[in-house]
């Protein structure tokens, strides 16, 4: 883990005053103070930001008058100590880096405890992380640490980082002091790994390489360290922010996957146990292309004390259509359930060739009737027919049909938070990748 | 939001049985829609 990963967890000791060195600007004359001699082994000079090497006994000046037309102000002012991971920490140095070929700019803090060696933090559109410098190496693809084709995804303590990013930097800017010779302009190869809100870094120049990683700290907690009264609020999204829609998506996709799984068991054992019980079977005579009002069917029983009721009708119907209307009725109590019911078969031929509408069939279900006795009401009609005979039609009552569209409703309820949070994760994924040159969310063909 | 899933996606599950053993058809658009015969073509049939 990021600020301790080299160096064993002991008590945090008392904090001392650094033994500081104060010497003139060999370039402009003007005060500088070394705060960590020996430490150190270049410093920027406040007035006229030359570069000094600390180490020369001449202070010589690795880099004179550099100047910016707008300087970079430090958000965390140098000196300033704050607690992080739960160690005391001072800001000595502040550097402004950049991307060259995108001329993307991000600031970085170094921080000292003389005890616990260096830290960075970096901040980037108002998002903060605290890195650390590591000696060892992650396992993947690093045959080519130039980073010309470093690895998509290295593994580094059992985490995957995915690459984020790699290119070339530059130092811009620079304030305080340092543990090398600084040099504005100087420029290394860098690659960046990503398992958020954790990171992993490489850095190259022509010396030396250089793994850290990094851990997303918010700037609440920046400002509460380092007691500073305004912190620039973060915008959008950053490579490392803790995926908290990711997690909720992957915790949220376990469940629906839990409940879909009890609802088709649960449709399984309904469906097999449901009664289908055929409660009347009616025989009714009707006349074709007319009415036939008031017939009554004999009174049956409904089992069971709830339960749904499916009517199907059946007629004789070719080219021709029947309806009924009707009622089911329950004996002891009076309520009645109205319902109506068509069934019309028609084919022919056309240019198309023959073709067939219809059935001679239709059924419909009634939701939640209560037990007990029954009987119908029906009303008939018909048309279409080529005589007027009587004829006959077919209403059966079948108590307890299993019910499947319940089932697709309930998948669909079930999934409808699945949705947004598979939404809300993709969105915050792609804002997080959008930054990057290896966005998955890009197809290679935009 | 987990937790607000966990109780909805239980509670639809415990309505779902319930539904299911007391044939209850929770959506039912076309419960009371007239069935007046349309013929071929969905003309209607005077």
């Amino acid at each position: 883990m990021a600020g301790n990963a080299d160096i064993p967890d002991v008590p945090n000791p008392p904090v001392t005053k650094p033994r500081v060195k104060m010497f003139a600007c060999p370039n402009c004359g003007g005060s500088i103070t070394l705060r960590y001699p020996g430490a150190s082994m270049s410093v920027v000079c406040e007035n006229c930001q030359s570069i000094i090497d600390v180490n020369d006994e001449n202070y010589k000046i690795l880099t004179k008058f550099f100047k910016q037309a707008k300087p970079f102000t430090p958000l965390i002012p140098l000196g300033q100590r704050g607690s992080l991971k739960g160690k005391t920490w001072e800001v000595i140095g502040f550097m402004v880096r950049s991307d060259v070929s995108s001329q993307y700019f991000w600031s970085e803090y170094l921080l000292l405890n003389p005890f616990y060696g260096y830290r960075w933090l970096v901040e980037d559109k108002g998002h903060w992380n605290f890195i650390t410098t590591i000696k060892k190496k992650p396992e993947g693809n690093l045959r080519v640490a130039g980073l010309g084709r470093l690895g998509e995804v290295l593994t580094l303590d059992e985490k995957r980082y995915k690459v984020f990013n790699s290119g070339r930097t530059q130092v811009d800017y620079v304030i305080g002091e340092f543990y090398w010779r600084v040099v504005v302009g100087s420029q290394t190869n860098t690659a960046d790994y990503i398992d958020p809100p954790l990171m992993l870094s490489c850095e190259k120049d022509e010396s030396e390489v250089v793994w850290s990683t990094g851990e997303y700290i918010s700037h609440k907690e920046i400002k509460k360290a380092f007691k500073l009264e305004k912190l620039p609020n973060p915008s959008g999204t950053a490579a490392t922010e803790p995926p908290r829609a990711k997690k909720s998506w992957e915790k949220i996709g376990m469940l629906w996957a839990l409940f879909l799984a009890f609802i088709t068991c649960a449709q399984i054992w309904l469906s097999g146990t449901s009664p289908y019980e055929v409660a009347c079977d009616y025989r009714g005579i009707y006349l074709q292309n007319g009415k036939q009002n008031d017939q009554t069917t004999p009174v049956f029983t409904l089992q069971k004390e709830m339960s749904n009721v499916q009517i199907t009708v059946h007629a004789p119907v070719s080219n021709s259509w029947f309806y009924v209307s009707g009622e089911l009725v329950n004996n002891t109590t009076g309520a009645t359930y109205p319902f109506e019911r068509t069934v019309e078969y028609y084919y022919g031929t056309d240019s198309d060739g023959a073709w067939t509408e219809g059935s001679s069939e239709s059924a419909l279900t009634i939701s939640s009737v209560p037990g007990g006795k029954y009987y119908l009401n029906l009303d008939t009609e018909s048309g279409g027919y080529a005589t007027n005979n009587k004829d006959q039609y077919n209403l059966r009552v079948i108590r307890g049909v299993p019910l499947y569209d319940n089932y697709f409703w309930f998948a669909l309820f079930l999934s409808v938070i699945p949705l947004i949070s598979w939404s809300s994760m993709r969105k915050e994924e792609a804002s997080r990748w959008a930054n990057s040159d290896f966005n998955p969310y890009v197809s290679s063909s935009e | 939001m987990v937790r607000f899933y966990f109780v909805t996606g239980s509670l639809l599950c415990a309505f779902f049985v319930y539904a299911g053993m007391n044939g209850l058809k929770v959506v039912d658009p076309f419960a009371v829609a007239a069935s007046r015969p349309l013929g071929p073509g969905g003309h209607y049939h005077k």
